[in-house]
C-alpha cells in the first residue's frame, strides 16, 4: 500500500466540496445551508494546507489562515440574516422565502 | 524603492477612506447619531478620496508605470486610479441619493451610512489586489456589508428574503473562488498575478487543475457581475433589497469586478504568455457567457413590470456588452482596443445606471410603487425627473449623441477588429441593442405620454437628487460629446500591457 500522498488529501478536499455544494442545494433549513457553506470553505482549508505540506514553504498555511478568518465573518453575517428572516417569517426553511416571482 | 513616502502616496486614498468609514462608525455610536451628518461626512470623505488618487495618476499614466507594494501585493496603476475613482464616486452619489430617503423612514440609517465607505474601500483595495488572496480578502470586505445592505429593512420581508438570498449564492460564489485560488496555488506555487503565467509556461506537466482552478475564479467572477449563467439572484435581489442598496448593488460591485477580470484574466494569464494554452478556452466561455447575459438580459426584461427587475435584467444584459470587450481583449493585437472599450463602457454604464436609480429612488419614496404603470405622467409631475430618466435611458440604449452609444461603439469596433470572423457575435449584440429599445421606450413611453394617475400631484425633487443627478447626466453627456476624454481609458487599458514583473 503506498503512503498517503498529495492526492489523497486532495480528493478529501473534493468530496468535501461537493458534499458542502450539495448541502447548499438541497437543504431547506438555513442553519443546515450554513453548516454546509462551512463545510466548502473548509475545503478549500484542507486543500490549502495540504499543498503547504508538500511545499518548500509555508504560503498555503497562512492562505488558510485567511480563509478561517473570512468564513468567521461569512458566518456571522449569515446567522444574522437567518435571525432577520425568522423574524419576518416566524420560520428559516428557505424553500417557503420565496416571495418574489418574475 | 519603496520607501515611505511613495508608500504613503500610492495607499493615500485607501488611507482616506479608511479613516473616514471608522470616523462615520464613530459618528454612529454616539448618543444621539445625525445620520446627516454622517452622510456629510462619508460624502466628503469618499471625494477627497477620490481626489487622493490624482497624484497616482500623474505619477503612473504619464510614464505607464506601476506603483508597486510589499512586493507587488498592491498596485497602483492608471487601471487601479480609474476605478478607485469610480468607486468613490459610486459611493458618494449613492449616498447623496439615499440619505433623505433612509432618514424618513425611521429604520437605522446610520448603518446604511457606515457600509457604504466601507464597500468602497474593499472595492478600492480590490482593483489594486496584485495578488489572489489580497484580492480575496477585499473582495469580501465587499460582499458582507453588501449582504447586510440588502437586507438593511430590517422589517420588511423582501429585504430579509433579498438579503438571504444574496448571501447564499454569493458565499457560494465565494467558496467556488476560493476553491480555484487554492487549486491555481497549489499547482503553480505562486499567488502573485505577475507569476502565475510565467510559472505555468515552465511546468513540464501543465496540470489540468490549473484549468479548473481559472475556470472556478472566473465562474465566481461571473457571479459577482451577475453574468448568465450565474445571474439568477440579481432580479430577486434588486427587487427586495431596500433601493438605495440595490442602486449600489447595481453599479460598483460591477465595474470593479470588470477590472479585476481585465487584470486577471487578461493583463495576467494571456498576456504575460503571449501563446498562453489557456487563452482559447475561456474565450469560448467568455463568449458563451456574454451571449447568453444580452439574450436572457433583454429579452426577460421585455417582460417585466416592476422597474427594479427591469433594471435588474437591463443590468445583465450589459454585463454581455461588457463581456465583449473583455473577449475582444484576450486576442492578441486587439488588446489594448478591446480593453479600453470594456473600461470605457462599465464607467459609462455606471453613471447611467446611477441617474436612472436616482429616479427610481425618488419615485419609490414618494409614491412606494415600482411598478411601471406608476410612473404613468412622470413628465408632468416633475419634467426634471423625466428628462433625468430620459437622458438616462438613452445612454443605456445606446442613442448618439450619449456616452452609452458611443460605448457600444467601441465594444463593437473591437470586438470586429480583434476578429473579423467574429461578425455574428457583433451582429448578435446589435440585434440586443435593438430589442433593449423596446423595453427603454416602455418606460420612456408612459413617462412621456401617460396621464398621470391617481396622483396628480407635482413631485418635490429635494436638492440632492437635483444635484446628483446632474453630475450624472453631466457626465454622460461630457463623455460622450467629448470622446477625446476616453484616453484616460485607454492609458488605463496600456496599464496592464505594462504589467510590472516579478518582484
Amino acid at each position: 500500500m503506498s503512503p498517503i500522498g498529495l492526492n489523497h488529501f486532495l480528493a478529501l478536499g473534493a468530496v468535501l466540496f461537493c458534499l458542502g455544494t450539495y448541502g447548499v442545494l438541497t437543504r431547506r433549513n438555513a442553519i443546515a445551508v450554513l453548516l454546509s457553506l462551512e463545510l466548502m470553505f473548509n475545503a478549500v482549508n484542507l486543500n490549502l494546507v495540504a499543498f503547504a505540506r508538500f511545499m518548500p514553504n509555508l504560503d498555503g498555511v497562512v492562505l488558510a489562515v485567511f480563509v478561517i478568518a473570512v468564513a468567521a465573518a461569512e458566518a456571522t453575517v449569515g446567522v444574522a440574516l437567518v435571525l432577520s428572516i425568522y423574524r419576518n417569517f416566524r420560520h428559516i426553511d428557505l424553500d417557503q422565502v420565496d416571495t418574489m416571482k418574475g | 524603492m519603496t520607501n515611505a513616502l511613495t508608500m504613503l502616496q500610492a495607499l493615500a486614498p485607501e488611507v482616506v477612506v479608511a479613516a473616514t468609514a471608522f470616523l462615520v462608525m464613530g459618528l454612529d455610536l454616539r448618543r444621539n447619531p445625525n445620520p446627516r451628518a454622517q452622510a456629510t461626512v462619508a460624502i466628503w470623505g469618499l471625494l477627497a478620496g477620490a481626489l487622493a488618487t490624482v497624484p497616482d495618476w500623474l505619477d503612473t499614466a504619464a510614464s505607464n508605470s506601476a506603483l508597486t507594494l510589499w512586493g507587488g501585493i498592491f498596485v497602483a496603476d492608471p487601471l487601479s486610479v480609474v476605478f478607485r475613482a469610480l468607486a468613490c464616486l459610486t459611493g458618494a452619489l449613492v449616498l447623496l441619493f439615499s440619505i433623505d430617503p433612509i432618514d424618513t423612514e425611521r429604520r437605522n440609517p446610520g448603518d446604511f451610512v457606515t457600509l457604504v465607505p466601507f464597500v468602497v474601500l474593499g472595492l478600492m483595495l480590490a482593483v489594486s489586489a496584485g495578488e489572489l488572496l489580497t484580492f480575496f480578502v477585499a473582495f469580501e470586505i465587499v460582499s458582507l456589508p453588501l449582504y447586510l445592505m440588502a437586507a438593511w429593512n430590517r422589517n420588511e420581508r423582501g429585504s430579509a428574503e433579498a438579503g438571504m438570498k444574496y448571501f447564499i449564492t454569493g458565499s457560494v460564489s465565494s467558496a467556488v473562488m476560493l476553491y480555484g485560488i487554492s487549486l491555481v496555488f497549489g499547482t503553480v506555487g505562486t499567488t502573485f498575478f505577475s507569476q502565475i503565467a510565467t510559472r505555468y509556461e515552465t511546468l513540464a506537466d501543465p496540470p489540468q487543475a490549473f484549468v479548473l482552478g481559472s475556470l472556478m475564479i472566473l465562474a465566481a467572477l461571473g457571479f459577482k457581475i451577475a453574468a448568465a449563467p450565474f445571474h439568477i439572484w440579481a432580479p430577486d435581489v434588486y427587487q427586495g433589497a431596500p433601493r438605495p442598496s440595490a442602486m449600489f448593488i447595481s453599479t460598483a460591485p460591477k465595474a470593479a469586478m470588470v477590472a479585476v477580470m481585465l487584470r486577471l484574466f487578461w493583463g495576467t494569464l494571456a498576456l504575460q504568455g503571449r501563446d498562453f494554452r489557456l487563452a482559447e478556452t475561456w474565450m469560448v466561455l467568455l463568449a458563451v457567457m456574454a451571449i447568453l447575459s444580452m439574450f436572457w438580459g433583454n429579452l426577460v426584461a421585455l417582460a417585466q413590470t416592476d422597474i427594479r427587475r427591469l433594471m435588474a435584467c437591463s443590468g445583465i444584459a450589459h454585463i454581455g456588452y461588457t463581456l465583449l470587450g473583455v473577449l475582444a481583449a484576450s486576442r492578441a493585437g486587439a488588446e489594448l482596443e478591446g480593453a479600453a472599450a470594456a473600461i470605457y463602457y462599465v464607467v459609462v454604464y455606471s453613471f447611467a445606471n446611477l441617474a436612472a436609480w436616482g429616479v427610481i429612488v425618488l419615485v419609490g419614496w414618494r409614491t412606494g410603487s415600482d411598478r411601471i404603470q406608476d410612473y404613468s405622467g412622470l413628465a408632468r409631475r416633475s419634467p426634471f425627473l423625466a428628462f433625468a430618466l430620459l437622458i438616462s435611458l438613452l445612454s443605456l440604449a445606446g442613442a448618439p449623441p450619449l456616452a452609452g452609444f458611443l460605448g457600444k461603439f467601441y465594444l463593437f469596433r473591437a470586438l470586429w477588429e480583434a476578429q473579423p470572423a467574429w461578425w455574428w457575435m457583433v451582429l448578435i449584440a446589435i440585434v440586443n441593442s435593438v430589442i433593449s429599445l423596446y423595453y427603454y421606450f416602455g418606460i420612456l413611453k408612459p413617462v412621456y405620454f401617460g396621464a398621470p394617475q391617481d396622483q396628480t400631484s407635482a413631485l418635490v425633487v429635494p436638492w440632492r437628487f437635483r444635484a446628483g443627478l446632474l453630475i450624472c447626466l453631466a457626465v454622460i453627456m461630457v463623455l460622450g460629446l467629448f470622446p477625446e476624454l476616453t484616453r484616460i481609458t485607454l492609458e488605463a487599458g496600456a496599464a496592464i500591457l505594462a504589467q510590472p514583473g516579478a518582484p
